[in-house]
């Protein structure tokens, strides 16, 4: 048994024009203790995925399937019991630390609350447990900072108090949706190195939702690739580094600037992701696919598991390559 | 805030003294006089009042006068009609009824509307947030004056249950009637800004953290939201304030309460100048006032305000 299994996960959402299938029948596993990372461009479904996993949907949207924490079905769980599990076994920290700290309450009590409720510590003990978790995060003056107000710290300061706040329960699991997208690159790197000494000092599993690839090679144990809503590959990080399998990898890491040959020329993927209203038929990549078959406008590849652990959801089983990409 | 406070009272005082000269100088430039009559009076007997009354002093003398003898005195000065009454009787009489149906009608708006705007978005699009907005758009075609004759045909004329009018040293089955027709229309204003504000608070990226955490439903709306979601509200008091005080008159027309309200349109129909005049003060400044809680209200919660 793994600590997260999704099965078959759906997420619907019902809008004005009809139904958007935002996460279409995704399944995969998270260890205990590994660094998952979740790549593909905006839109493609990383963040429902997660969001669905703890009940945190929109109220137009609907998740279908199984997301198991440690054996026990979390879709439709009773909002009380998942509530003993959100923030205490498995936290999240979201993508805008602008907006996800309450304008109107100090950092203080935002702080102290999840370990009151969760742990049982008095307003006292959590405060010092608190002021502990902002030094663990590296927040300077982490005494005189706890009483301000979120508007009085700078988007750094926010970010690593949202994360001293998911980590002060200790969970089993925490979720980063972009966590660093919204933050300038020299903070970007201080707020990997943190979750990288912070994940292993607790034993926590990290999912990392990114769209940035270094952030994945520097940190991540398996990455899943995700688009339209499809897992469409998934694998160790090396090995999907070096050899990707889909077609959308591919371009992917070829519009990345490459850190051991950045002679390469960067080749971003043609064309625009898909709107989920109106996917394309078979498979949803091939209108941007160089390597697209006659099969693949007709029908959608499933992810296929391989001995060597990874999965790949394409048809095309040739080799993957472009010409005349050295400058 | 204490600074913020004395700023803003500062502002409220040559706010004050604007609105003093200028209903001074509107009624002296309407025509007419409290003593113009059908008949007209003997030319010596019209000086003789003038000069009781210190119309005869020129204009700026009298205004001077006025605000001296508001500021030392508290003293607004005789009635013109009345002759055994002053300004201050007048008020003293009218005033603690329309401050008693007015603080219940206010209490009623805000906490009947601030609780079916919060029930309504927590149930948003179930039937209880169906049944909260037809009630609140229901009651918001309702202002006082179409309210009052409806309470008064269907529980006084059919039921039988509450007298039709009067105060009665301020009863309870006296005040029901006027708080419901005075309440109703802000009641119902106040539930539909506190609903869609609460919506909208929900459906923020902090009470997205928030149920992330854990949280309790209870401890989400009443710790998280609440506060960001009652700033419109809070925003709409002053305005609210001003339309029940003005609504008063019509209050004290239906019901005969003989609140403030009732003193106010007599004293407009009789040229009671220096009545009409006293009232406009008092009113002015409790809407100064008001306001003036309100923005301290306001800045108290909102910790982004800096004074
Ligand atoms: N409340 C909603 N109503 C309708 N569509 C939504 C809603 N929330 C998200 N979506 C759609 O779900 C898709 C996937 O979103 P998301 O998982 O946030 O993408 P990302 O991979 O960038 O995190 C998007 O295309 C978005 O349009
Ligand atoms: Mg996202």
């Amino acid at each position: 048994m793994s600590l997260l299994e999704f099965k078959n996960l759906s997420v619907n959402f019902t809008t004005f024009s009809g139904t958007v299938k935002a996460v279409d029948n995704v399944s995969f596993n998270i260890e205990k203790g590994e660094t998952v990372a979740i790549v593909g461009e905006s839109g493609s479904g990383k963040s429902q995925t997660m969001l669905a996993a703890l009940g945190l949907l929109a109220e137009n949207g609907k998740a279908e399937g199984s997301v198991k924490f440690a054996g026990r079905e979390l879709i439709n769980l009773e909002i009380s019991e998942l509530n003993k599990i959100r923030g205490n076994k498995i936290s999240m920290v979201f993508q805008d630390p602008m907006t996800s700290l309450n304008p109107f309450i100090r950092i203080s009590e935002q702080m102290i609350e999840v370990l009151t409720l969760h742990k049982g510590m008095s307003n006292a003990e959590a405060k010092k447990e608190a002021i502990r978790m902002l030094d663990a995060v590296h927040l300077p003056d982490a005494k005189q900072v706890i009483n301000r107000f979120p508007h009085e710290l700078s988007g750094g300061m926010r970010q690593r108090v949202m994360i001293a706040i998911a980590l002060s329960c200790k969970p089993e699991i925490l979720i980063a949706d972009e966590p660093t997208t919204a933050l300038d690159v020299t903070v970007q790197a201080q707020m990997l190195d943190l979750f990288k000494g912070l994940t292993k000092d607790f034993g926590t599993s990290l999912i990392l939702i990114t769209h940035d690839l270094g952030v994945v090679a520097g940190i991540a144990d398996r990455m899943l690739v995700m688009y339209a809503g499809r897992i469409v590959e998934q694998g160790n990080v090396e090995q999907i580094f070096y050899t990707p399998r889909h077609p959308y990898s591919f371009g992917l890491l070829h519009s990345t600037p490459h850190v051991d040959n950045p002679k390469l020329r960067l080749d971003p993927i043609r064309g625009l992701p898909p709107s989920l209203e109106n996917l394309p038929s078979g498979c949803a990549f091939h209108p941007r696919c160089d390597f697209k078959l006659e099969r693949c406008l007709k029908e959608a590849p499933k992810l296929v598991h391989t001995a060597d652990g990874r999965a790949n959801a394409c048809f095309y089983k040739g080799e993957l390559k472009r010409e005349g990409r050295e400058k | 805030m204490f600074r913020f406070i004395l700023r803003r009272i500062a502002i409220a005082i040559p706010t004050m003294l604007i609105l003093i000269i200028i209903s001074f100088v509107l009624i002296k430039s309407a025509p007419g006089g409290p003593f113009t009559s059908e008949r007209p009076l003997p030319e010596q007997v019209l000086a003789n009042i003038e000069a009781k009354y210190g119309l005869d002093k020129p204009y700026h003398q009298q205004l001077i006068d006025y605000i001296v003898g508001i500021v030392t005195r508290g003293d607004f000065g005789p009635s013109f009609r009345y002759k055994d009454r002053t300004v201050n009787d007048v008020i003293a009489q009218g005033f603690p009824v329309t401050l008693t149906y007015g603080f219940w009608s206010f209490i009623v708006a805000v906490s009947v509307g601030v609780s079916l705007g919060i029930i309504a978005a927590i149930f948003h699009n179930s039937w209880i947030d169906y049944f909260a907005v037809g009630i609140s758009i229901g009651a918001q075609v309702l202002p006082n004056f179409v309210m009052a004759p409806i309470l008064v045909i269907i529980f006084t004329l059919w039921l039988n249950w509450l007298p039709g009018g009067g105060w009665h040293g301020g009863q309870w089955q006296y005040i029901i009637m006027p708080v419901i027709a005075l309440s109703t229309s802000y009641m119902a204003s106040i539930a539909r800004i506190m609903r869609s504000s609460m919506l909208e608070v929900l459906n923020s990226n902090f009470i997205r953290t928030a149920k992330a955490k854990g949280l309790s439903w209870r401890r989400i709306i009443f710790k998280h939201a609440l506060k960001p979601a009652l700033l419109p509200v809070i925003t709409y008091l002053g305005p609210a304030f001003v339309g029940m005080i003005t609504g008063s008159v019509v209050i004290d027309m239906y019901f005969s309460t003989g609140g403030i309200g009732r003193e106010f349109v007599n004293s407009a129909l009789n040229r009671d100048y220096s009545v009409i005049m006293g009232i406009t003060i008092l009113f002015g400044f409790l809407t100064i006032s008001f306001n003036l809680l309100v923005d301290i209200l306001y800045a108290w919660i909102d910790p982004k305000i800096r004074y």
